[in-house]
């Protein structure tokens, strides 16, 4: 039986039965969060669009002044407390925005770096003068930040880094002197100031890392050259270069030795956000190829009448569905926790209980816009190889999403990682459930759903989860220690975790619309999760197969690849191609994903 | 002063309309809807007229939504009628505008209502002129800005011919051409004060009118679907092509 919650642990969808009741959809949006979203959209293709050419060229002038619009309509106060000149949103609200932002994508990072990760350290970790003098600044765009974390040395290791920031003391002044160097730091070129991370040393002890902010006039700092980058080349991207540089001893965020903490929690935040706007982005592309393809003409009929071409249209909607059912679900429960308190260290741990969720829709997000892009490219065949038409630069733009705010490699490792620490410390019952299940493995016979309403789908679910713990316990018990070396293992215990989130996010999101009466929705929504839930299953199965084959041999291999595939195969799967060509045709009609809400 | 502004809220401009199969209307489904462009641009008008000069800055709208309401609440306007009509779009201008004018009447009096030169759903021009026939107004149509000079309001109106400039005593109605000014953006907390803003819904019985509608839609027809462009080898086959398959020449 499902039950219902008033909190919500992160990683609990993987160990019992959700309700609708516990889970917000974007139907549910409010007037004010709807209003917001079009007034997203307006701004961009009022003030940002016609620049388009402009930015992409890279122009520091045009993005200071398109920031300091944004700031006049509030948009780079969406995260900033009302008590320091922002406007306090919600993380709905703040991701709705998001989405319509991804429009012109290297404007779009310049805001995400300027509301997120440059000045959020602040917003969380600053102290009472710290966030007084910058944030009210930073809302208005009147300053911009930058967040220095990576390193020549060190991306995904960013802990590694060797920027040293050494405490000195001299005639009475306390300062930091700070030494080494940053990589790939976005609005560098024109940031004013940095949140630079270090290695601290005090007494010539190492204190761990912490956070400072440096400004740019420091002397002994330089910014070097901007990247040729494959994409998003409006944005500015550089190097830093700190040699002896003076910072006061003021210019400390949070603690000494706390800045792993901030780091990562403030990455944290910008996972869920980078899942939004490659949703965004995705309708966005989608939209493109469509139109593109009902003009384009071939064997003398417009080419999205060829199923090869509708399937890849089916496949990116399903696909923006559950991903985006997955980022509102996954907002919501933050605004419920959150209850409009932002800033803060009890906030930073209530946004950092729904970790795994957050890198599932950055892991998610990334990989549906890439693949939407890919195939957006081939939709427009020859011409979305040329730089005349946008399905070139969609694709080289996309492609950084899974590279930053942690490898979509590291996010997998950090999924299984933060399971694991949940069950360690027994806030989520895995261990016990996953031993209940492989006592049952052997002879347990999946029911005959009913017809009802998505019925078989959520039965589906419920066998993606024992899945989950069938492969959860089994890589546990066959690699034990040398667990973390078992990247393979663990990548498809990762991958099976996120398709049971987005397969869930979708289903009760297609049982929520029901439930509200709205039959015409509910049944779009319902085609879309049977449709996606073709793709997920074969997936699951491919990732669990890949485990056992790995972990057993034998008569063992045998019977638990039978005890697998008895798990499956009760599943009627509706017809594929009608699916297809319903799911194809209202996108065609629609021009574009059809069940967005704003 | 008291200004009204009459806005209506009409499918995206960017949006594919879609025909319902059976011709008896468009398919909703996912619509996005906007306020009517050039009602826009009345009420860009109307808020520089206010931050001008100080006034009450009301809007009405005959709807089943209220959301472009709340857009001008979050503009500026500071409050806002809601005439409740659930087929508004499919409602003839003579009664639309009987129905503002009764809104007028009782919640009046105003010194000068502005709205757009058009509906453009149903490209209809005619609200202005039977809104200033019911309530016995000054009219001016097609403006693109208008501004008080001391009390005296003053328009500019454009013609085929050039701008005119005129002096028009209040009470008035003034329907907008494209501005001279694009109308302004919600910033973010507009929208999130435009809540706490008077939006008084009434109904057809509270006004103590009632409708009948002078025609119904019969059938609608998308646009003829574009051709692909052609290219002609030479000026011979052009003029060919002009004279003997599409005999305009
Ligand atoms: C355009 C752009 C803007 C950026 N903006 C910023 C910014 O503003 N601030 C900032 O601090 N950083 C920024 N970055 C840096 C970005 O976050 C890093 O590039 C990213 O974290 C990856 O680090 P790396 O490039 O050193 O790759 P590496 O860490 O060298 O990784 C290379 C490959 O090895 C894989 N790999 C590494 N470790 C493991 C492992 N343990 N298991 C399996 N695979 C592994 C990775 O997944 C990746 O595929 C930006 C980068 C770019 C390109």
């Amino acid at each position: 039986m499902s039950e219902t919650k008033d909190f919500v642990r992160g990683g609990e969808f993987l160990v019992r039965e959700f309700s609708t009741s516990e889970v917000f959809i974007p139907e549910e949006f409010n007037e004010d969060q709807k209003m917001m979203g079009q007034a997203a959209e307006d701004f961009m293709l009022k003030e940002v669009m016609p620049h388009d050419e402009k930015i992409e060229k890279k122009d520091y002038e045009l993005l200071k002044t398109l920031l300091r619009k944004a700031a006049e309509l509030g948009f780079t106060g969406i995260e900033i407390p009302e008590q320091y000149g922002g406007l306090g949103l919600d993380k709905v609200s703040t991701m709705i925005i998001g989405e319509k932002f991804s429009m012109q994508s290297s404007f779009a990072i310049t805001w995400g770096v300027q509301i997120g990760i440059g000045s959020l350290p602040i917003v969380y970790f600053g102290n009472e003068k710290q966030k007084s003098e910058y944030l009210p600044k930073v809302a208005a765009a009147e300053i911009f930040g930058a967040y220095a974390l990576t390193e020549p040395c060190c991306g995904s290791d960013a802990l590694a880094l060797k920027t040293k920031a050494e405490l000195v003391e001299e005639n009475g002044e306390k300062y930091w002197l700070i030494n080494g160097s940053k990589m790939f730091i976005t609005n560098g070129g024109f940031a004013d100031y940095f949140i630079v991370y270090a290695r601290t040393y005090i007494n010539g002890e190492e204190k761990g890392i912490s956070a400072f902010i440096v400004p740019r006039n420091a002397e002994g700092f330089e910014v070097g050259n901007e990247f040729d980058k494959m994409g998003m080349r409006g944005s500015s991207t550089v190097p830093l270069f700190f040699e002896n540089v003076k910072i006061p001893y003021e210019n400390l965020i949070y603690e000494v030795g706390k800045g792993h903490y901030i780091a990562f929690g403030i990455l944290n935040i910008g996972r869920y956000k980078l899942g939004a706007s490659c949703i965004g982005s995705s309708k966005y592309a989608v939209r493109d190829a469509i139109k593109y393809g009902k003009e384009r003409t071939a064997f003398g009929r417009p080419i999205v009448e060829f199923e090869m071409i509708r399937e890849k249209i089916a496949n990116i909607i399903s696909g923006i569905y559950v991903g985006e059912s997955a980022v509102y679900r996954t907002a919501g429960y933050m605004d419920k926790v959150l209850k409009g308190d932002l800033s803060g260290d009890e906030s930073m741990k209530l946004i950092g209980e729904y970790a795994i969720e957050h890198s599932i829709i950055k892991i998610a997000g990334s990989e549906i816009l890439d693949y939407t892009v890919d195939e957006v490219v081939q939709i427009y065949g020859g011409y979305g190889y040329t730089e005349e038409y946008p399905a070139a630069r969609y694709y080289r733009d996309s492609r950084i999403n899974r590279i930053w705010e942690g490898t979509n490699e590291i996010n997998r490792q950090v999924i299984v990682a933060m399971i694991e620490r949940k069950a360690r410390k027994n806030q989520l019952p895995i261990i016990q459930k996953a031993l209940e299940f492989a006592n049952e493995l052997i002879s347990y016979m999946p029911e005959t759903p009913g017809a009802g309403f998505l019925e078989a789908e959520k039965q589906m679910v419920d066998i993606f989860k024992k899945v989950f713990l069938m492969t959860a316990g089994l890589a546990v018990q066959k690699f034990g220690e040398n667990l973390r070396e078992k990247q393979i293992a663990l990548e498809s215990v990762a991958n099976i975790v996120i398709e049971t989130y987005l397969v869930e996010s979708g289903l009760l999101r297609a049982l929520k619309l029901k439930e509200m009466g709205d039959e015409k929705r509910a049944s779009d929504a319902a085609e879309l999760l049977k449709y996606y839930m073709f793709h997920a299953i074969k997936n699951v199965e491919k990732e669990a197969t890949k485990l056992i084959v790995s972990a057993l041999e034998g008569d063992e291999q045998r019977m638990t690849l039978a005890a697998l595939r008895k798990l499956f195969r009760w599943y009627e799967y509706p017809n594929y191609n009608d699916l297809l060509n319903s799911i194809a045709q209202k996108a065609i009609d629609y021009e574009g994903y059809y069940m967005n809400v704003v | 002063m008291r200004i009204l502004t009459i806005i209506k809220r009409v499918p995206d401009t960017a949006a594919n309309i879609r025909i319902l199969e059976d011709g008896s209307g468009i398919d909703k489904t996912n619509l996005n809807y906007v306020t009517n462009p050039y009602d826009e641009y009345a009420l860009e008008t109307a808020l520089r007229l206010k931050e001008a000069k100080g006034g009450q800055l009301e809007v009405l709208a005959v709807s089943d939504n209220q959301d472009i309401l709340r857009n001008a609440l979050a503009v500026g306007a500071d409050k806002a009628y809601m005439v409740e009509y659930a087929d508004y779009d499919k409602l003839d201008p003579y009664n639309l505008s009987r129905i503002y004018a009764e809104v007028i009447k009782q919640k009046g009096p105003y010194d000068l209502i502005l709205t757009g030169k058009v509906t453009i759903d149903d490209n209809s021009y005619a609200i202005g002129g039977y809104l200033a026939a019911f309530l016995g107004l000054n009219y001016v149509s097609h403006i693109v800005s208008a501004a008080l000079e001391g009390d005296e309001l003053v328009v500019e109106k454009e013609t085929d011919r050039g701008s005119e400039t005129l002096s028009i005593s209040m009470p008035a109605i003034l329907t907008h051409e494209r501005g001279k000014y694009e109308p302004r953006l919600p910033n973010l907390r507009g929208i999130m004060q435009a809540k706490r803003k008077p939006l008084d819904v009434l109904k057809l019985e509270d006004l103590g009118i009632t409708v009948t509608p002078a025609y119904e839609i019969v059938k609608l027809t998308p646009p003829p679907k574009k051709e692909g462009g052609r290219i002609l080898e030479s000026v011979d086959e052009l003029v060919e092509v002009l004279k003997n398959e599409i005999k305009v020449i």
